[in-house]
């Protein structure tokens, strides 16, 4: 499935290789001399795959060395080495190092505050005592700004963890998006696996606190908890996935493991909506969506330069099927495919099917 | 103006101060900053170097005016490129007068997840209000729910929509809508098309298809505002293959620069019309180009929050407080009714967002919080009438009374109370020492964007 993945990915790259100003090859003619244009030009192939203008600048500072190393001039292929290399290292060693601003003082302390006032709106996340253990299901809580593909993405996850013979539970949490709970719905009538819902308008968390006293009844070995699409800049949004949130540690006696949808075609402002959610809540990892298309998704090595947030899974498609354990190797590869030999290309494209 | 680039473009060009013409010496580190600006706002790195050399040009030879900074002249000229590269002015639907006899036309396109069946309720309403009566067709028939979806948004906005769940043929299911819109004397007919990637042969002939089935007066590709590099190869797809005579941008009351729209524009030459601003069907704007420029340069919005205010306030309220403000007789009641009014502008965030020099830096630091607003509103309304009239009534027992009605303690309605002496003293002090004016004046000089 990698490999189909990758020619996937590949194929998609091919359909715009020509007009991509790309191909080092035909700029430089082989040889790459090191003088302010020519890295001028690979910053801006890298900036051209949204990877960013910092980490475009960084990796460009790494050729300029290398190619004064090499006496001032080096073969493409080692510039792409260089290039494909930083990509990795920074995709690689990526580690959280984000700490959600409010969460820990929320936690215990916050828990008391809260039931002396006894809020009104958070009642489902009163009504049980934290479970000490750490059994129970696994959550995986999906959360992203509208439109990244966040539900199709959690009926590819559902079906990739049944196969792998995980007993997977839906909880369709997104109230507020019109049709988003039928969506969800058909998507786990297809898959096979249940869903727990409740009617449009319906408070979020306490579908997530249903799903979860589901999950503990039928002995569920994970639940995907599908959030609303929100704008990362909306605090009150924020606030109300903080609150789902806790109610998830509250019941399972544990952080949700929490995965960031990032569109592929995002630009410079996935950096924004990856620092904000990773602010509010404790965020695990990325997944990157629509790399069927001609985007190369290089704002996640921005994420993981600055903000340390790896990338678990890449989608690609519209099918269950389309959905990969991300591979930083095959990325950084893919990454730059276009701008190596074409020929190379299409026979790795012709195995591929 | 655009104060975060010129901040930095003062920075580089400090050296140069006194400097009384732009030479190409002087101002290539400024361009480089230009550059950066352009690419961070995710402007299309072709794009912005064609626009960097056009600006060098126009840079180049050019006078520091007397009152201007040699940062602020470089400013000028990339502000006034932007614009004009923008389209100058915002561009109108081709849907001819409301009212007339024939039915318009109107396909919306785009990827997956830009927005496109919010957009066509948002549009539905936009038209309604205009005196038109659209109707609304599904013509995605792939992705799971997407009818349904559109149906609830139809509901929402009161226009019929015209559904199909048995065809797997988008062009014939919109024919069929078109047939059914004439019978029910529609004037405007709003195609809501499925996501595809625009390499997508299949979904790209099947947009073909469609237009060719049923002439459209106004194709317009929805755009997420958030897209990077990518948006060049999408615009130019859909431009080559299907053709569109609009875009519209949306999600832009995220923190996205939204270059793309530059991108969309020197790519296609195709216009940006309408800008979607929020989750509600309201939130619909048109496009201007010149609050455009501003963002892209890191520039806040002040017109967009102007118009904001003119429209969801309620202006003869706000001028009938601002007369008891300046009388120094304003009491809690207007002190309510102002909270009301600021709470129509939206969340406080993403109105300060919109003041100049306000970025995410700065007001994560101010730590607003809507949450007060709430606080302030719930004492007051646990408040009699009378107290509200005349706060001066309010004494140790009645404070108790408030705080617990108001689920607040009684340091928190003191605190209320002060806050509202101390403005009204403010008040009263500066109506002796010149007028309210004058005040307003000093207050919003620093503000003005221009």
């Amino acid at each position: 499935m990698i490999r189909g993945a990758l020619g996937r990915f590949r194929q998609g790259l091919r359909k715009t290789r020509e007009s991509f100003v790309g191909k080092l090859s035909n700029l430089f003619g082989g040889r790459i001399r090191l003088d302010e244009d020519t890295l001028d030009q690979i910053e801006e192939l890298l900036i051209g795959a949204d990877m960013g203008v910092k980490s475009s600048v960084a990796i460009t500072q790494n050729i300029e060395k290398r190619l004064k190393e090499e006496g001032g001039e080096a073969s493409i292929e080692s510039v792409l080495q260089v290039i494909r290399a930083d990509v990795q290292e920074i995709l690689t060693t990526a580690q959280p190092r984000i700490v959600p601003l409010t969460w820990d003082l929320d936690s215990d302390a916050g828990k008391k505050k809260k039931k002396k006032k006894g809020k009104r709106n958070d009642v489902a996340a009163e009504a049980v005592e934290p479970t000490a253990a750490t059994e129970g299901p696994r959550v995986l809580f999906i959360v992203g700004v509208n439109g990244t593909g966040k539900t199709t993405s959690i009926a590819k996850l559902a079906h990739l963890l049944k196969n792998e013979g995980k007993n997977v539970l839906l909880a369709a949490a997104d109230t507020f998006r019109a049709a988003a709970v039928d969506q969800l719905v058909i998507w786990s009538e297809r898959i096979g696996v249940d869903c727990v819902r409740q009617g449009p308008g319906s408070d979020p968390a306490a579908v997530v606190f249903d799903a979860l006293a589901a999950a503990q009844a039928r002995g569920s070995d994970v639940v995907i908890v599908d959030t609303a699409g929100r704008l990362h800049t909306k605090s009150n949004l924020m606030d109300e996935l903080g609150k789902m949130a806790r109610v998830i540690r509250r019941k399972t006696g544990r952080d949700p493991e929490t995965l960031l949808v990032i569109d592929g075609n995002t630009g410079q402002n996935g950096l924004s909506q990856a620092n904000v959610f990773a602010e509010t809540i404790p965020v695990e990892g990325l997944i990157l969506t629509k790399l069927d298309g001609t985007s190369k998704g290089g704002i996640v090595v921005a994420i993981a330069e600055t903000l340390g947030l790896p990338v678990q899974y890449v989608g690609m498609g519209e099918t269950v099927e389309d959905l990969a354990v991300f591979d930083p190797e095959q990325f950084a590869n893919a990454l730059f495919a276009d701008w190596t030999d074409s020929e190379e290309v299409s026979d790795a494209d012709s195995q591929d099917r | 103006m655009f104060q975060e680039l010129t901040r930095r473009l003062d920075a580089t060009m400090k050296k140069l101060s006194g400097a009384d013409r732009l030479t190409e010496e002087n101002v290539k580190e400024a361009l480089r900053e230009v550059r950066m600006a352009l690419l961070e706002a995710d402007v299309n790195y072709g794009v912005a170097k064609k626009l960097v050399a056009d600006i060098r040009e126009k840079a180049l030879g050019t006078d520091v005016l007397g009152s201007l900074t040699p940062a602020q002249t470089v400013v000028k000229i990339v502000n006034d490129e932007l614009v004009a590269l923008l389209g100058g002015q915002a561009a109108e639907l081709n849907l001819g007068e409301a009212g007339q006899k024939e039915m318009s036309t109107v396909m919306v396109m785009g990827l997956q997840g830009s927005g496109k069946t919010t957009f066509c309720g948002k549009l539905a309403k936009r038209l309604v209000k205009e005196g038109r009566r659209p109707m609304l067709v599904a013509a995605d028939i792939y992705r799971p729910a997407a009818i349904d979806q559109l149906e609830v948004i139809a509901e929402s906005v009161g226009v019929p929509v015209h559904v199909d769940r048995e065809r797997k043929n988008a062009a014939q299911i919109v024919k069929l809508g078109q047939r059914r819109a004439k019978d029910n004397k529609c004037d405007v007919l709003i195609v809501d098309t499925a996501g595809r990637l625009h390499i997508d042969d299949t979904l790209m002939n099947e947009l073909k298809n469609i237009d060719k089935m049923v002439s459209m007066d106004e194709k317009l590709l929805v755009l997420d505002a958030m897209t990077g590099q990518e948006a060049v190869n999408i615009a130019s797809e859909f431009a080559d293959q299907v053709g569109f005579d609009g875009a519209v941008l949306t999600k832009l009351d995220g923190d996205a620069r939204g270059g793309a729209a530059l991108s969309v524009l020197e790519v296609t030459g195709r216009p940006v019309k309408l800008v979607g601003v929020g989750e509600k069907m309201e939130d619909l704007e048109v496009f201007h180009p010149d609050r455009m420029a501003s963002r892209i340069l890191g520039m806040g919005d002040m017109m967009t929050l102007i118009e904001q205010a003119e429209e969801k306030m309620d202006l003869d309220a706000a001028e009938n407080m601002a007369e008891r403000f300046a009388s120094g007789q304003f009491n809690l009641e207007d002190f309510q009714g102002q909270i009301k009014q600021m709470k129509k502008l939206g969340p406080l965030k993403g109105v300060l967002k919109m003041l100049p020099g306000m970025n995410s830096d700065v007001l994560d630091k101010a730590n607003v919080d809507d949450g007060q607003f709430a606080k302030v509103e719930a004492i007051i309304n646990s408040m009699t009438p009378a107290e509200r009239r005349k706060p001066d009534l309010i004494n140790g027992s009645r404070r108790k009374r408030i705080a617990r009605g108001s689920g607040t303690t009684v340091s928190q309605v003191n605190k209320l109370l002060k806050q509202y002496r101390d403005m009204r003293s403010m008040m009263k002090k500066i109506n002796s020492a010149g007028g309210l004016q004058e005040f307003g004046q000093k207050v919003l000089g620093s503000q003005q964007p221009h």
